[in-house]
């Protein structure tokens, strides 16, 4: 038995969402948490952030990035109708949200749906939202609307890295009064906002994206570092004290099947061209 | 009466792919008995009235029983007889230490270094010629008795619990976090020494008994102990002890260091050996590895290295005599390739500017009496430290408690490390209704052993279900 895909919605030619139905994980998720998706017998398993979700109709949405072939796939081969193998969850510790007035969220590319959804905890707790949805380049940037309905404030900064930084600097720097920053992306991007953080001595929570193969920190491939300790992505995170995870290892573990992904995307996009090329003869014909 | 007939020597090997084949695939090596040979190997029981065979084997078969039923060249009753004590032959057959339990023990040894029956051998035919026969194999269970008993855990001892408890009437549901049930079986074992189908099938016969196992259900997660609790009248906790330890040196952090487990569950769950052709997930191929430790999951890591061409080590730091894996398995992966570096211990992991690993450094080891009388120590010999070159690291060094599953019962006693060997004899927790056997309880053991915990504890639980009498016998604070 599959779990059923009730509506799909390419958003650009990063990003699309899909609303699936998986009422198992609703009973007792809470914001912060995730689930894995495992799309085929033979696929890989991926970590996904619950985006939003509709207890009442037993659906979440996950947003997802075109990232290898997992994701490629899942954009080409999965439609509405279609069921996706394995939705497992939810995974993940439920961080403890407390009132601290102001929040600033801070995402890049798809690390935008997992500060969303901490956000609407947070937001829950009493917190006033302001949120910075960055990206890499102003054509896969996103809607401010996707995120509107939990901020005060939503401002979309598609210029890279760099920029998002700025960003937040100059945010911290206008109110000081700001008791948390969220941020989530790739480890490489947390890093910066995480000097932000330092210089203005703000509380800092970060989303730990590790490589994870199973929901309870068994195979420990989603092990990090925390102050020297190791911790696991799945049973202790994916969110960290942002002042205290050690992000050069993880950018390091990351790095590890990077190659091989490659390949899998190459090949996978080899496989696409062709049947391409089969279609447009037939239609010729 | 006639006269039995000792046949102390003629004892019929399995026969085996040869080294150079089976290297190249990933099914199984051991290719099973042939009837006319099952039927021999059978002839040379000579069916003990007092067996004994049967006490040594933790699930306590009546193996002389069903081994004349092998005799009559009836496979079904024999199969029958076997799943009256585990409902995994075909597994058990395959992957238990045989010639440490059973065949340990075989009234054919106890003169003329004779030799023992091939018990294992016969286990997996009968279990084998019932599945492939196609003729389904029907199994009785007791009127439903209204009762709802869950299993956290779809491994040995939750699917054996589960069995036995649905053989009796109760309804039982398995909730387990990964894709697919199993267990161990699925994602430890590599399909070189048990074919999926024989799992898939065992699998199967416990769902036709009307169990049913929810898959993608983390215990603690997706569900709490409190919904359980509400919904069923007794819990069985079975989810073993699946962390993977770490050897705890230096380097453990670098890009090519796996824990056993992540090894494993990569090629045998999500089926990485066919990447990229025919499974997403990622292994790398072709590579130097060096698998650390000396029991069966370091050879499993080993069969599994060299099918992926890799140059395979293995560093032990005792010898291969006290090593808790089998004779046979070392000479069939040194057959096979494996390079094995016995008394040797690894003291750091060494990579390169790139957080690669590029070696292992080791120090050589002797082994010295241990003065509280236990197994000799090793002992690191001064000035041995050398390095073995490679590219990738397996820690196959034990396995650590995972808790997640049972941390939110209030009031459950657990034991300094995590796991619950808190319970008495009849598998009860120190928390009514909650009963806990298997790798969970006794740290990290075989399979068979988990069948038998979860075969006990079923029985336990059908007689709480029936008497509502709840006397924990452990210690209590």
């Amino acid at each position: 038995m599959g779990f059923p895909i009730v509506k799909k919605e390419v958003l650009n030619d990063r990003f699309f969402t899909l609303e699936i139905e998986a009422p198992h994980v609703l009973k007792t998720f809470s914001p912060g948490q995730f689930v894995m998706l495992l799309a085929k017998k033979g696929g890989e398993i991926i970590p996904l952030t619950v985006f939003k979700y509709d207890t009442e109709k037993g659906t979440i949405t996950v947003l997802v990035e075109v990232r290898g072939k997992s994701t490629k796939e899942l954009l080409v081969r999965f439609n509405e109708g279609d069921e996706v193998r394995d939705i497992v969850g939810p995974v993940g510790a439920k961080p403890s949200l407390e009132n601290v007035g102001k929040v600033l969220l801070v995402g890049y590319n798809y690390g935008n749906a997992c500060v969303y959804n901490i956000g609407k905890g947070l937001k829950e707790a009493g917190n006033s939202i302001y949120f910075i949805a960055g990206f890499e380049n102003p054509d896969i940037a996103l809607s401010p609307e996707l995120f509107s309905d939990i901020a005060e404030e939503v401002k979309v900064v598609g210029e890279g890295i760099k920029r998002i930084k700025e960003e937040v600097r100059d945010f911290i720097d206008t109110n000081k009064d700001t008791g948390l920053v969220v941020s989530a992306g790739i480890p490489e991007f947390e890093k910066e906002i995480e000097e932000v953080a330092d210089v203005f001595e703000v509380p800092h929570l970060t989303h730990a994206s590790a490589i994870m193969i199973d929901p309870v920190g068994l195979a420990g491939s989603d092990r990090v570092f925390v102050d020297g300790e190791v911790k696991y992505a799945s049973l202790d995170g994916p969110w960290f004290d942002g002042h205290k995870l050690d992000y050069d290892a993880l950018i390091q573990r990351n790095n590890i099947f990077v190659d091989y992904e490659k390949e899998a995307l190459r090949r996978f996009e080899e496989e696409l061209e062709k049947e391409r090329k089969r279609a447009s003869r037939k239609k010729r014909v | 009466m006639a006269k039995i007939v000792y046949r102390r020597h003629d004892r019929n090997e399995m026969p085996l792919l040869p080294p150079e084949k089976r290297k190249k695939t990933f099914d199984e090596y051991a290719l099973g008995f042939p009837v006319n040979v099952a039927i021999d190997e059978a002839y040379r029981c000579i069916l003990c009235k007092k067996a004994p065979c049967i006490p040594v084997c933790p699930a306590e078969l009546n193996i002389p029983k069903w081994i004349e039923q092998i005799q009559k060249g009836n496979m079904f009753e024999a199969y029958r007889i076997i799943r009256e004590n585990s409902p995994f032959g075909a597994v058990c057959g395959r992957v238990c230490p045989q010639e440490r339990q059973c065949e340990s023990n075989c009234v054919l040894m106890f003169k003329d270094n004779g030799l023992s029956v091939a018990i294992g051998a016969l286990e997996r035919f009968a279990a084998d010629t019932v599945r492939i026969s196609g003729v389904p194999f029907e199994e009785e269970k007791e009127p439903d008795t209204g009762k709802k008993v869950a299993v956290l855990g779809a491994g040995p001892a939750g699917l054996s619990a589960a069995y036995f408890l649905a053989k009796k009437g109760h309804k039982v549901v398995v909730y387990e976090a990964l894709p697919e049930p199993g267990g161990v079986m699925r994602y430890g074992i590599p399909p070189a020494r048990l074919d999926r189908k024989a799992l898939d099938y065992e699998i199967e016969l416990i769902e036709k008994l009307g169990v049913e196992i929810k898959t993608d259900h983390v215990v603690g997660k997706t569900i709490t102990y409190e919904d359980l609790r509400k919904e069923y009248d007794a819990i069985f906790i079975g989810v073993g002890s699946g962390r993977g330890r770490t050897i705890g040196v230096p380097g453990e952090g670098l890009i090519g260091v796996y824990t056993a487990i992540e090894f494993l569950t990569r090629i045998n769950l999500y089926e990485a050996y066919k990447f990229p052709e025919g499974a997403d997930t990622p292994i790398p191929r072709g590579k130097r590895v060096v698998v650390v430790g000396g029991g069966f999951t370091a050879v499993d890591c080993l069969i599994t290295s060299l099918r992926l061409d890799n140059e395979t080590h293995l560093v032990y730091r005792r010898t291969r005599e006290t090593s808790s894996a089998r004779d046979e398995e070392w000479d069939h992966v040194a057959e096979e390739g494996a390079i094995l570096h016995w008394l040797t211990q690894p003291i750091e992991i060494i990579g390169n500017e790139k957080g690669e690993v590029v070696g292992i450094k080791c120090i050589k080891m002797e082994l010295v009496p241990d003065e509280k009388g236990g197994r000799p120590r090793p002992k690191p010999v001064p000035n041995s430290e050398h390095i073995i070159e490679c590219d990738i690291v397996v820690q196959a060094v034990g396995q650590g408690p995972n808790p997640l599953a049972y941390q939110d019962i209030p009031g459950l006693k657990i034991d300094k490390w995590q796991n619950l060997s808190t319970v008495d004899r009849k598998f009860r927790t120190n928390v009514e209704g909650v009963f806990a056997g298997g790798d969970v309880v006794n740290g990290g053991d075989t399979v068979v052993r988990a069948i038998r915990h979860g075969r006990e504890a079923a029985q336990a639980i059908h007689e709480y279900l029936t008497t509502g009498v709840w006397e924990y016998e452990g210690e209590e604070e």
